[in-house]
Order: C-alpha cells, then structure tokens, then sequence
C-alpha cells in the first residue's frame, strides 16, 4: 500500500472515534503514523486503529446520556445502551411480523384481483380485504 | 471527568507495559511505543490504537496524568501518578507469587496431588 493511500485510510479512521476522543488523542495519533507504518507496517496498524475505534465507539455508547438541564441543555444525542437494545427489539419484532404475513401466501394473492363487468372497466382492478377473523370479503373501490 | 478507581487486576498486557515504561521516565506517545518495544526486545509492539485507548484508560483512572505541552512544539508527555506507582506494585506482587508458585509446581517440589 503506497504512503499516501495508507494515511488517508488512516485519517478516515481516526474520523470513526468519538469526538472527545479524537479532539484529546487525534493530533497526537495522527502525528505518529508515520513512525509507527516503518516500525510496524501500514496493515497492522490501521487494523490496530480500526479495531480501538470500534472499541471507543461501544464504550461512548454504553455511556447513559446526559440529563438535560432545567434552564440550559446542549442540543445532541447520544445513544445509550438501553435505547440501541430497543431499537434492535423493535428491529426484530418488524422483521418478524413481516415474515408471518409472508406465511399466508393465499392473503396475499387475493388482496387484488382484477375485475371486468360493466360497472368497472376490463383493466382497472379493484381492492379486496379479506378478514381473517371474521372469513368475510370486503370490497374497497 | 476523572474516575478513581480500586485496583482492578489483572491488569491487561498492555496496560502493564506502558505503566512499567512509565515507572521509568515520563514519554509521549511515540516514546511509550518505543520503550515498550525496547523493554521487550520486541516481542510486544503496541499500536497507536491499543496506547491510546489504554492511555485514556489509565488516565480516567487517574493512575497517569497528562502534562500539558511548554510550547506548541514540544509534545505531551505522560507521567505515573502515586495511584498508578501503586497499582503497578500490586499486580507486580501478584504475578511475583504466580511466576513463585508455579516455579515450584514445575520443579516438583509441591505436587497437586499427593500419591
């Protein structure tokens, strides 16, 4: 990998830590890259990089959010455990519930259908809900 | 934010290393590299990553502090507080007694079960 590629990869990383993080540690770290690519090489220290700034990311992320202050509170977010947990149980509970509609194929197939007659013409079609509870048809127009 | 902490060991390969290279002499961050390398003979080479993220560590523990650089050109130095001198004690016993206990069980000297 040619120098300059290696240190733009390794900029963007630096970019994947915190903010806090990266204003105490990202000068220093990035100043250091070079000495560290022609003792080390360029491949193990930007997968050492990569690898700490995942770390540094759970650890930010585990951190409660601050409380915001009766008269004055900073306009951010910051993800806590709690509300990543909830977001991937709802995640879940949507993919879930989409796959057991998929499992009544037969719904599916006749939500439409196409309809001729008089009264609507041979192209259009016409909506038809079936009730699962009750097993009756009701026809939307 | 500063969060002082009890002695938590063990403490992690690196973060032992870059404490014993700080009982030594205060350093930068290139310099703990470098010492930590040369103490080792080479066998231990810690990245940028793993220092940094150590380094935060054992400063929010408040084992090293941080000197803030005279001029824009010197570079920021790292220094073993009294706290940290004294974490580094307490893990060095401990592994004293390790390294002492299993000298022994290797020689023979005290079997695990006695025949």
């Amino acid at each position: 990998m040619t120098g300059s590629i290696s240190r733009k990869l390794y900029r963007r990383i630096l970019q994947l830590y915190p903010a806090p993080f990266r204003h105490e540690f990202g000068d220093e770290m990035l100043s250091m890259f070079e000495d560290c690519k022609s003792a080390q090489g360029s491949w193990l220290v930007l997968a050492d990089v990569l690898l700490s700034a995942a770390k540094q990311q759970i650890h930010y992320l585990s951190i409660p959010a601050p409380k915001s202050a009766p008269l004055y509170s900073e306009i951010g977010w910051s993800p806590n455990l709690a509300r990543i947990l909830a977001v991937a149980v709802f995640g879940v509970v949507l993919i879930a519930s989409a796959f057991v509609e998929r499992k009544k194929p037969e719904a599916r197939e006749l939500w439409t259908r196409p309809c001729g007659g008089s009264r609507i013409g041979a192209n259009q079609t016409t909506a038809w809900a079936i009730h699962f509870d009750s097993g009756s048809w009701r026809h939307h127009e | 934010m500063q969060r002082k902490s009890k002695i938590a060991s063990p403490l992690s390969p690196a973060a032992l290393q870059i404490l014993a290279v700080l009982a030594v002499e205060d350093l930068h961050g290139y310099g703990i590299i470098q010492a930590v390398s040369a103490q080792s003979q080479g066998r231990i080479r810690i990245g940028p990553g793993t220092l940094y993220d150590n380094l935060k560590r054992l400063m929010e523990q408040g084992w090293v502090r941080d000197l803030k650089p005279a001029s824009e050109d010197d570079k920021r130095l790292y220094r073993l507080t009294a706290s940290g001198k004294a974490a580094l004690a307490h893990e060095i016993g401990r592994l004293d007694d390790l390294v002492r206990q299993t000298r022994r069980y290797l020689k023979g000297m005290e079997p695990r079960r006695a025949e």
